[in-house]
This record gives C-alpha cells, sequence and structure tokens, in this order.
C-alpha cells in the first residue's frame, strides 16, 4: 500500500491540470464565496432587530477578511495573487467602515441595512474579470471558509 | 447468458443514440416570410456567472441570458434570430470531449435549427458561428442586424485566458475579428452591424470603442461596472414591432428601458451608454492615442476602471456628442454621491488616486 499516497497525490495532479477540472474547480469555488455572502444577506433580512443585523454583517465580513489575511500570507502565493487578494480585502474594508461610520463614511442608518446587505453581495457579482486568483488559492480561502 | 447481457445491451444502445444526437432541422418547413431583422446572441457560459437576486434565489447568468433570448427569437415574426452558447468544456468519462456549444436558428418565431458544436475548436473566433451564419442567413439587403454579447469583460490590452475550461485566449481585438468574419455575408458598408448590445462590465472603454467602432455605428456598452443580472433583451420584442419610429431611436429608447430595469433590481451602479460613432468618429483616433499613451506613462498593470473626466490627461479628448449616458450612482460605497458619468471608463492601476501625476 505504499504506493497509494504517490497514486492519490498523481491523481490530484492530473484532476488539477485538466483543464475541464480544474476550471469548473475555480468556478466551483468563487460559486462557494457568493454563496457565502447570499447566506449572510438571508440571514440579515431575517433578523428582527437592526442591532442584529448589523451584527450578522459585521461578523461575516469580517471572517471573510480574516481569511483572506490567512491565505495571504501564506507561501506559495504569488505576487499577483496578493495584489487581488488586496482588493478584495480593500472592498471588504469600506464595507465594514460605511456599516459602522468609521474613517470618513456616515453609518449605514438602521432602515437601509437590508439594502446594504444586498449591495454587499451584488458587488461581488459584476460582469468582470476580478477574480484571477489560482484555483489552489481560491480553493484554499473556500477550505478555510468552510472551517472557519 | 443472453438476459445476463441485455440491459448491458440496452444501456450501450441508449449511450449510442444519445451520442448520435444531431441537429433538430425540419426541412420544407421554413417560412417564406419576410426577414427585417437579423439578431445574433452569443452567450458566454464558460465561467463564473451564479449570481443571487434579492431574495436570495440563484441564478446562472448565462441561462437566464439564453432564456429570454428564446422568448425572443419565439415572439419575433419577421425577424430571424440565431443564439449561440458557448458552455464549459465536457467529456465522456474523462477521455470523449462531448459538443460544448448550443446553436439555435429560429425564424418567423419558429425554432428550426437546434445543433451541438464545438465552440472553440475553429482555426478562428466564432469560426464555426460565421459559417453557422452564412448558411442560414436569409435576412433582406435593407434588414437591421443587431448583436447581443453576454459575457465577462473581454481583456482590453492583450489576449489572455477568458474562459474558465477552455485555454485559447481572448481580447477584444479577437472579439472584433470574430465579429467581422460572422457578419461578412451580404455585406452592403463598413459598419455591418447596426446595433451592438455588450453586456459585459467595463465594454465603454476608449479601446473597446475604438475597436468595435468599424463594425457599428450604434454601441451600447457599460462603461463601469455591470451586474450580472445582465442587460435584458426581452424590451426589444414590443419596440421592434413598432416600426415607425426608426431604429436610432429604438435602440434609444431600448437602452432606456433596460437602464430602468436594472436600476430596479440593483444597488450598485448602473452606468449604460448608447454610443453613435458617427457624431464622434473623427475624434476616435486622438483619444485612443491619449489613453494608450496614459497607459505608457502608469507603466503598471492597469486594475482599476474609472471615469476618464478624473484624469485631467485624457479628458479634453473624451466626445460627449453622441453619446447618451444612463447613470444611477451606487447607493453605498465611495462613489454614491456621484453625480453624473462622462460615459467613458479607463483602465488605472490599483493604487492610482483619481488624479493621476502629471
Amino acid at each position: 500500500m505504499r504506493w497509494l499516497p504517490t497514486a492519490l497525490i498523481l491523481s490530484l495532479a492530473l484532476f488539477i491540470s485538466n483543464p475541464v477540472y480544474s476550471g469548473d474547480a475555480s468556478v466551483k469555488a468563487e460559486h462557494t464565496l457568493r454563496n457565502y455572502l447570499n447566506q449572510t444577506n438571508l440571514e440579515v433580512k431575517n433578523a428582527d432587530l437592526s442591532a442584529e443585523k448589523r451584527q450578522i454583517l459585521n461578523e461575516s465580513l469580517y471572517k471573510l477578511d480574516n481569511v483572506m489575511e490567512t491565505v495571504e500570507q501564506m507561501p506559495g502565493v504569488t505576487e499577483a495573487e496578493r495584489e487581488h487578494i488586496q482588493a478584495y480585502r480593500n472592498s471588504i474594508r469600506e464595507k465594514t467602515d460605511e456599516l459602522n461610520g468609521r474613517n470618513g463614511y456616515k453609518a449605514v442608518p438602521d432602515t437601509q441595512l437590508d439594502a446594504f446587505s444586498n449591495y454587499v453581495v451584488q458587488d461581488f457579482e459584476q460582469a468582470d474579470s476580478r477574480i484571477t486568483i489560482s484555483l489552489t488559492t481560491v480553493l484554499l480561502i473556500v477550505i478555510i471558509l468552510l472551517l472557519l | 447468458m443472453l438476459e445476463k447481457v441485455k440491459p448491458f445491451v440496452l444501456l450501450g444502445m441508449a449511450v449510442l443514440v444519445a451520442c448520435s444526437y444531431q441537429n433538430r432541422i425540419k426541412p420544407g418547413t421554413l417560412s417564406k416570410e419576410p426577414v427585417h431583422y437579423s439578431l445574433v446572441f452569443i452567450i458566454h457560459g464558460d465561467g463564473s456567472y451564479i449570481y443571487h437576486d434579492i431574495r436570495g434565489n440563484t441564478y446562472r447568468a448565462d441561462e437566464q441570458a439564453l432564456e429570454q433570448a428564446h422568448r425572443v427569437a419565439d415572439s419575433l415574426r419577421d425577424a430571424e434570430v440565431f443564439i449561440f452558447h458557448q458552455k464549459p468544456k465536457k467529456s465522456f468519462l474523462v477521455l470523449f470531449p462531448q459538443k460544448d456549444g448550443q446553436a439555435y436558428y429560429y425564424r418567423n418565431g419558429k425554432l428550426f435549427i437546434h445543433q451541438p458544436y464545438f465552440w472553440t475548436r475553429s482555426d478562428s473566433i466564432l469560426g464555426f458561428e460565421s459559417q453557422f451564419f452564412a448558411k442560414h442567413s436569409r435576412l433582406s439587403k435593407q434588414g437591421r442586424r443587431l448583436l447581443f454579447y453576454y459575457g465577462h469583460q473581454i481583456p482590453e490590452f492583450e489576449p489572455h485566458i477568458y474562459h474558465r475550461s477552455h485555454r485559447k485566449p481572448f481580447s477584444i481585438d479577437l472579439f472584433r475579428q470574430g465579429l467581422t468574419s460572422l457578419f461578412k455575408k451580404g455585406k452592403q458598408r463598413d459598419n455591418n452591424i447596426d446595433g451592438i448590445i455588450l453586456s459585459t462590465c467595463h465594454g465603454g472603454t476608449p479601446a473597446v470603442l475604438y475597436a468595435l467602432s468599424p463594425l457599428s455605428h450604434l454601441l451600447l456598452a457599460s462603461p463601469g461596472t455591470l451586474h450580472l443580472s445582465h442587460i435584458d433583451s426581452e424590451p426589444m420584442i414590443s419596440l421592434l414591432h413598432q416600426k415607425s419610429n426608426g431604429f436610432k431611436r429604438m435602440m434609444h429608447r431600448f437602452s432606456r428601458q433596460v437602464f430602468i430595469n436594472l436600476t430596479k433590481r440593483t444597488e450598485t451602479p448602473v452606468s449604460l451608454v448608447l454610443y453613435d460613432t458617427n457624431q464622434f468618429e473623427f475624434k476616435l483616433d486622438s483619444l485612443m492615442t491619449a489613453y494608450t499613451d496614459r497607459q505608457k506613462v502608469f507603466n503598471q498593470r492597469p486594475v482599476r476602471c474609472i471615469d476618464c473626466e478624473t484624469d485631467p490627461k485624457i479628458k479634453p479628448y473624451l466626445p460627449s456628442k453622441g453619446v447618451t449616458v444612463f447613470f444611477r450612482p451606487s447607493q453605498f460605497g465611495k462613489s454614491k454621491h456621484k453625480k453624473q458619468h462622462s460615459g467613458w471608463g479607463c483602465w488605472v492601476p490599483e493604487d492610482r488616486s483619481l488624479t493621476p501625476p502629471p
């Protein structure tokens, strides 16, 4: 059975190098990120109190930022990927600043928290090519996100 | 013995039948009614296209665009409609590639051909699509041609990987080449397409206009970001039925309607611009020169698209005549107080402030 780890690594390498599966996996990983934010949006809408809505949004964005930070510091992440992760993190920070009224922003009023939550989801669902992070890195983000 | 192998034989036959699925052509039933409009939809689906509505429902942008295109095709009695859906690569048991594109041809509101195909196997961009169009199009000489493209932002600086499962590079220049080939049949004039609807992010940049203006005088695009719920095509149904208004006016009304639809379902910024390049063609060369010079000065990879008006070096070259802007700022975020948009998007490096150094 000594051959088993080698076989597994080889299979994984073959799987990742196959564009059919690597493409599919990176798309699925991105979709997991979007579903994560959508889940937050639903929780915000289901919450009755404004304080609760604000807390859900804060916690969710904080968690996402932490995950991105963890991945950013990992060895093997390229400079270009770091740039993209930084852009993501900047965008997340701007949203938490606005939510809480920091760094020149007026805090989002209680009556607009549901709309703000929609905005957070939609801002990550644009027809641009923003995500050019490699499959391995996106998978890391998703794995850590699911584990936390 | 025979009984034992029977299920396998049946399964094998089922696979053979499934694999031999070919075009659904109904020969002899093609209508002789006139065709005044030719609508071509190219819907890119080989990428990350999931989005959610405000109720949390999940959609695939390409499938939503496809559904609408089918409804448009079903409803237009004096038009022919070509739909090309470019999907991710797929294979049977890893080894046997399967056709990953779907081509549909409607005429006078009826579907006549549905043909699966390999959309990246041609030597040229849009190779299959061009042949399919040339073979089936019956548009009269006076007929109008409209192109709808749905996808992510098309790379404008150099070809790079755009599709997720296919490895063929893509760029705005390659896109222009593809469209030139697609619409060469029955070419009457240089501007061979009457209107292009580019449903992507950052389609309203000097480089995109420079590339596509030789093909069409009317282009609807977004200089900023565009939500994946995309530009609706359905408003085209009623507008094409009202013939008396003139084509340009129809495109204007279409632009306004799809802009309103987008603002109703999003909180993010919406900027749609109808460019009439007839009115500023003579300015495009100087704008393009200023834009490319600017990129050289930045000397960094451009990663952010801003309103060109904020760059004092580009601003003097921006045409305003022939640029109809429909703009609603973001409801939140840094740009929520932005009152207007010049209608032009310019790429800058990430760390560049809104007013780059001279």
